[in-house]
């Protein structure tokens, strides 16, 4: 079994050395979300051809500070660091909120996920496949830190104040991430390029 | 995100064109309430012009698979793209979903009462 992913809580993780990172600070305008990591990702070098999933895990982690961290509060700023190498890419996101106060809560709820998917527990699986927290609706899929999680290799890190998480990702190839179902078995495996 | 229906007897097939984001998954979930009172008995998504989906969109089709089965609709995603997949394989959901290989298995998968 591999080992499940849990976020953390260490503000003295080497994930928040900012030394050498670039900084950038956006409103918390929704509907500029995307925007925004399009703004960041530019800096990524041609090397890395995952653009898309990364841009699309970029954007989680922007749209939890704007939504959940600031409440879409226009006088309230998100605070970017990032940095883009061939073989690595970081940033940190912190918000003017009050924090991830459920970041047992959802570790444990994680954990019972993954233990059906690892045990092949599908009728228990589906009782975890959308994380509820205290302030969800139905714009949030539930599901985006199962992935980032997954994505973020070096790991999911927020600070003591929960309003400000680190997140790497170390790149062992450029072929990017690709995924294929084997049909006799229709179960996924993840293929070598 | 467009949305192109074809309807055929009691299977319909929805083909999704444009990305899949926070700023039109509702607009998705909305899919299969639609389907209440057409006398739809199967449902076919297609993903083939689908290039971007975000949490927001899985989320959508969580929703869609969930009521569908509430429903008693078949459905079933066919023509699914590199970034679809991806996203549904990092959350470890993949057993939920009922993917065909292509629009032929999926009508197969639907027709014949079988999700996988």
């Amino acid at each position: 079994m591999d080992k499940i992913k849990t976020i953390i809580v260490d503000e003295n993780h080497t994930l928040f050395d900012r030394e050498k990172m670039l900084y950038k600070e956006f409103s918390s305008d929704y509907r500029l979300i995307r925007y925004y990591t399009k703004i960041l990702i530019q800096k990524a070098p041609p090397v890395i051809k995952e653009y898309n999933l990364m841009e699309q895990q970029i954007s989680e982690i922007i749209k939890n500070a704007i939504r959940h961290g600031n409440k879409k509060d226009p006088a309230k700023i998100i605070k970017v660091w990032y940095l883009f190498k061939p073989e690595e890419v970081r940033l940190i996101v912190e918000d003017q909120g009050e924090g991830f106060t459920e970041i047992e809560k959802w570790n444990d709820f994680h954990r019972r996920k993954d233990e059906c998917f690892y045990t092949g527990d599908m009728m228990k699986l589906s009782e975890y496949v959308s994380y509820r927290g205290e302030n969800s609706s139905d714009e949030d899929g539930g599901n985006a830190l199962f992935a980032a999680v997954e994505y973020w290799n070096m790991g999911v890190v927020f600070n003591d104040k929960r309003n400000g998480v680190a997140i790497g990702r170390r790149i062992n190839d450029h072929n990017g991430i690709r995924f294929a179902v084997d049909k006799n078995r229709m179960i996924s495996k993840k293929i070598s390029p | 995100m467009n949305l192109i229906t074809k309807t055929n007897g009691n299977t319909r097939v929805i083909i999704i064109h444009g990305d899949v984001d926070l700023y039109n998954a509702q607009e998705l979930r909305d899919i299969i309430h639609n389907q209440v009172d057409s006398g739809i008995k199967s449902l076919i998504l297609s993903f083939k012009n689908v290039s971007y989906i975000d949490s927001s969109g899985i989320g959508s089709l969580l929703h869609i698979i969930r009521t569908a089965w509430a429903l008693k609709i078949r459905i079933a995603f066919a023509d699914l793209t590199e970034p679809v997949m991806n996203l549904i394989e990092l959350t470890k959901l993949r057993s939920f979903f009922p993917i065909a290989e292509s629009m032929d298995d999926a009508l197969t998968m639907v027709l014949s009462g079988e999700e996988k």
